[in-house]
């Protein structure tokens, strides 16, 4: 298991881009393959976008990502100071109906589940942690 | 992110995209594919320089269809790189924006 290297970025569209270029990074260096990178890339990105647009803050926040590999499986680990917020009770939305019915948008949560093997919420100290498991291929 | 749009003949515009449809891309073409899309009947979309898309890049896209598609017209994607392309069919916009391997091909089915 790697030393854990968490990131803290301030809760702005602006910090999004530098999140998941942060992960990509830490990726690399874990010698993570292309695919598993494009999916943890993919999860930061809903679950920043998420945490910054629908967090209901009421002042200033922040998110932070970290993470830890193992030789089988990676794991990203996403904490936020928004409201509480379980994502593994979320609903998973796809397009299940003709383009005239469907409302754009909606689908980054139905991302990080499907893009992952496992996904996981508590709330501790008034703090989200999300953590997203990925397998690495054989 | 980038957006070139052209006439293709018989009534189809081409539109390419390349970079990346992330909030950041979706923000700077958004615009200028809405008009795009308002303004065209047969939309063609290549998507092979795109080299990642997320939701928000989703919700780019199927805003575009469902103009077209209010006017009666269609729009189609093609050539997704391997990764887009999943996550394309992952949340099924497959089954709303047809995927097609090349813009030959796109060409045929709008015809």
């Amino acid at each position: 298991m790697s030393a854990e290297r968490r990131q803290v970025f301030n809760a702005a569209l602006e910090a999004v881009a530098p999140a998941t270029s942060w992960a990509d990074g830490r990726a690399r260096a874990e010698k993570v393959d292309g695919d598993t990178a494009y999916a943890i890339q993919l999860c930061v990105e809903e679950l920043a976008t998420n945490s910054v647009l629908h967090g209901k803050r009421q002042k200033p926040g922040w998110f932070a990502i970290d993470l830890r590999a193992s030789s089988d499986t990676v794991t990203l680990v996403f904490e936020d100071d928004a409201a509480p917020f379980d994502i593994t009770q979320a609903e998973s939305r796809r397009v299940d109906k003709p383009l005239s019915d469907v409302a754009p948008g909606g689908l980054g949560i139905g991302l990080v589940k499907s893009m992952s093997s496992d996904v996981r919420y508590v709330r501790r100290d008034d703090v989200n942690v999300i953590s997203v498991e990925f397998r690495r291929p054989d | 992110m980038i957006l070139e749009t052209q006439d293709a003949g018989n009534g189809v515009t081409l539109a390419i995209l390349s970079g990346r449809l992330d909030i950041a891309g979706a923000s700077a073409i958004d615009l200028k594919f809405n008009a795009a899309a308002g303004a065209a009947r047969k939309l063609v979309v290549d998507i092979s320089g795109v080299s990642f898309v997320a939701s928000i890049g989703l919700r780019t896209l199927v805003t575009g269809a469902k103009a077209i598609s209010n006017k009666g017209g269609r729009m189609v994607l093609v050539a997704p790189q391997p990764n887009v392309e999943k996550v394309l069919r992952s949340s099924s916009i497959d089954t709303i924006i047809p995927i097609y391997p090349d813009q030959a091909a796109a060409m045929v089915a709008l015809a």
